[in-house]
């Protein structure tokens, strides 16, 4: 039976292609895989001023189709996938993101996604300014948007292996008419551990024209493979054709000519003599993290080690062949690969394959997290995990946590079924990696992640359950990222009072707080945990990389009065978006379009049961030393804030001692900054928006203060 | 007058002897971009921000003995 025989179309919608107007469709794609309804929705004005794009759209259709009792694997969860006005212009760096939501399986709630490749800005350009995915299909399907023809069909087509190097290749294969067609087709897929684990991602494609390769990004937190594994879907594919630089028809397009012009200039100048982004990827951030005790070394139990200089530099691993945009006209271009790494283990051991990254997030998770200083493992564990469709956050944090535990003889080789899970083996690393995607032995227990891991062992295994909410580093159910937040506590609360959980992409202050010491008071942590959150909330509204804001900056940056905002990219940002949306917006404008957006958000968590202050809270192991190990690493540093901070005499006292003073003290302070960042959100000391703030932000919608008046 | 530089990251490996720290004995009147380009070959290009005693400094800031001046290369977090 040929290829197209075997293709079974199980519903088939037609629809006209829409020109885009500054940016927008004003029409979203809604697909039930239950009972194969595909239909065009519309969105109103009112929805749009208030939720804009991206983040905004995604949390706005999920919160109609759940109740605060949706499970995340209940039919009715969705998946939306949506981009933003900016997304899709080619001619600024990082425009082309994309923002995945759903319901996450580790934390019950919403989570937010955000990724590169080629899907997002496809989808505006076929005329839908996001996706909508509900309902469960009976067998793997494919959902095809063809933008050219302007037909959507959910189909069965012969699939075989399910990861995504050999899939997301199959597929780009199979519904490519040519070679040169290739670069017109993007397919969004996951693989095996994203059946078999709650940490699934996915991954969205493009294809590399120069290495003749399907490349990949992730949109890694949260689980949203496994729901997506979960509503037995294989893929996602669409294809466009002929993009050019005006299909947003923005307003103005020679503003936003004008400004891509100067920040390509500025690109080409200054990165090679600042962060080298484009030969070393977010590679760079791993000397810098190590320098300053931020690399997670040993489940975060310390910020360097000597031997993370064996895995700070991969440029001489990288093939620099071509440009690493994972958009049209990124010329940052820091999506860099391994071409012909050969595996050494696993289902595909002895191929020679395409290792996209590895990203800083990476290094630090499946590298020194769990001790092993060692490039080959972290590209070998990057790539299955890719393929498996594991988020490596969530693995690398989980396996770190793991160590731990058989290191204190919490668990053992009887539970972990031979493993040894001590810090620095590498290859259990890699076994337990291919058992969590195989859903076999330890790795049915590893792939549920860190919350349900500690119920798990103190339940079964009679651990401490103090002990392991020290260490285990996750918060609202999501594992914690790559930096060590112990000596800053704006980046303490920054992971804290993340709406989606440990991640840092609402606020990175680390080197603000620490370093720079620029922000001594509460009140200046709580401005900080003002802007900055909502300054970059905002870029996953509209369909911008965070990266060009502020990774490689002007000439002149010095000699601004706030550097740390790099107020010429801020200008460049309000170019490119009334340049594209015809607004006049200023940064207070944008700033109270992500405020809005960010507390409906937080009045989400509300609906799903987290969202108050008791949600807010965070593991020890993020604000200070557990353990005397800890402590005795650091000894000058901690009986130093002893004295000067806290106004007692180390000398006579015992490290148990000393760790109990300091606990109490920094617990203490995360509390007061808690309190004094509520205050300036406008939100009760419960961490609850007030009616308001809800009312100045425009998101009293009934049903919003409902939710917020019965714990008030 | 005594001052000390601090290239932060990998802005040290542009500094002689890859260090964290550099010591000047200056005398007379010197602008942060003079320290840094009359002394060593680096470029002002590199550097994103300058802080001193926690608060963001110009080039054009003339230091005062003792100072220690942070050189921040550009550093979002990702």
């Amino acid at each position: 039976m040929s290829e197209d025989q075997a293709r079974k179309v199980i519903q088939t919608f037609k629809y006209e292609p829409k020109r885009l107007e500054k940016g927008y469709s004003d029409r979203t794609l809604y697909v039930n895989l239950s009972d194969n309804t595909v239909k065009a929705k519309t969105i109103s004005k009112e929805t749009k001023d208030v939720f804009i794009g991206g983040r905004g759209y995604g949390l706005y259709y999920l919160w109609q189709a759940v109740t605060g009792l949706t499970k995340w694997n209940d039919p009715e969860n969705e998946i939306i996938i949506s981009c933003g006005p900016i997304a899709g212009i080619t001619q600024y760096p990082g425009t082309g993101k994309s923002i995945v939501v759903t319901l996450s399986p580790t934390t019950g709630t919403v989570i937010d996604s955000n990724v590169g490749g080629y899907f997002g800005p496809f989808m505006k350009f076929s005329g839908w300014d996001a996706l909508e995915v509900q309902g469960k299909a009976e067998h793997d399907v494919v959902v095809y948007i063809d933008g050219d023809k302007g037909v959507v069909t959910i189909e069965e087509v012969p699939l075989g292996d399910l990861n995504t190097h050999v899939l997301a290749e199959r597929l780009t294969d199979y519904y490519s008419e040519s070679e040169d067609d290739k670069k017109n087709i993007s397919v969004v897929s996951t693989g095996t551990g994203a059946d078999k684990s709650l940490m699934g991602m996915l991954n969205f494609s493009f294809y590399d024209r120069k290495r003749k390769a399907v490349r990949i990004k992730q949109a890694g937190r949260g689980g949203i493979g496994t729901v997506f594994r979960d509503k037995n879907i294989a893929a996602f594919v669409i294809k466009f054709s002929n993009v050019k630089g005006d299909l947003n028809n923005p307003a103005d397009k020679k503003r936003i000519d004008d400004t891509g012009i100067k920040m390509h200039k500025e690109v080409a100048s200054m990165d090679p003599k600042q962060n080298n982004m484009r030969k070393r990827g977010t590679t760079m951030l791993t000397p810098i993290a190590n320098d300053n005790d931020l690399l997670p070394v040993f489940n975060f139990k310390y910020g360097s080690h000597p031997d993370a200089k064996n895995i700070e530099t991969w440029v001489d691993k990288f093939c620099h062949t071509g440009t690493d945009g994972c958009w049209y006209g990124c010329t940052v271009g820091c999506a860099k690969v391994v071409s012909d790494f050969e595996l050494r283990t696993g289902p595909y051991k002895g191929q020679k394959v395409t290792v996209d990254g590895p990203e800083y997030e990476t290094i630090g998770a499946v590298g020194s997290n769990v001790g092993v200083f060692d490039r080959d493992h972290i590209l070998e564990c990057n790539f299955y995990c890719d393929t498996y469709g594991i988020d490596t956050i969530s693995f690398g944090t989980g396996v770190a946590f793991i160590m731990e535990c058989f290191e204190n003889g919490i668990i053992n080789k009887d539970i972990t079924g031979g493993l040894e899970l001590n810090f620095g083996n590498g290859e259990a690393v890699m076994e337990l990696l291919h058992q969590i995607a195989g859903g076999e032995g330890f790795g049915k227990i590893a792939g549920q992640g860190i919350r349900k891991m500690k119920k798990i062992f103190v339940e079964q295994y009679g651990a401490d359950p103090q002990f392991l909410e020290d260490i285990g580093m996750e918060a609202k159910g999501l594992e914690y990222s790559e930096y060590i937040s112990k000596e800053s506590l704006a980046q303490q609360a920054g992971y804290g009072m993340a709406n989606k959980g440990a991640q840092h992409d609402e606020a990175w202050l680390i080197f603000m707080d620490t370093v720079l010491k620029q922000i001594p008071t509460f009140e200046d942590k709580a401005e900080a945990l003002h802007f900055f959150p909502m300054f970059r909330t905002w870029f996953g509204l509209v369909g911008l990389c965070k990266l060009p804001w502020n990774d490689v900056v002007p000439a002149d940056n010095a000699d601004t009065d706030e550097p740390q905002k790099v107020p010429e990219h801020v200008e460049n940002y309000l170019n490119l978006y009334n340049g594209v949306t015809g607004k006049e917006a200023t940064i207070d404008d944008i700033l109270f379009e992500s405020e809005a957006v960010y507390n409906f958000q937080r009045v989400f968590n509300l609906k799903m049961g987290l969202g108050k202050r008791e949600h807010d809270a965070i593991p020890y192991r993020s604000v200070g030393p557990v353990t005397i190990e800890e402590y005795e690493s650091r000894q000058e540093r901690y009986d130093n804030q002893l004295k000067e901070l806290i106004g007692v005499d180390p000398s006579g006292k015992s490290t148990e001692e000393k760790i109990k003073i300091v606990r109490e003290y920094r617990e203490k302070q995360y509390e007061i900054l808690v309190d004094t960042v509520y205050k300036r959100r406008g939100w009760t000391d419960q961490g609850i928006p007030t009616l308001d703030t809800l009312k100045r932000l425009r998101v009293d919608f009934p049903d919003v203060v409902g939710i917020v008046k019965k714990h008030l | 007058m005594l001052i000390t530089l601090r290239p932060i990251g990998h802005l040290k490996e542009l500094f002689p002897g890859n260090r964290e720290r550099l010591e000047l004995e200056l005398s007379g009147t010197w602008t942060i971009k003079n320290i840094v380009t009359e002394n060593f070959d680096v470029s002002p290009d590199s550097i994103s921000a300058i802080v001193i005693k926690g608060k963001h400094r110009k080039w054009d800031y003339e230091p005062k003995d003792g100072d220690e001046i942070l050189l921040i290369p550009p550093l979002g977090g990702g």
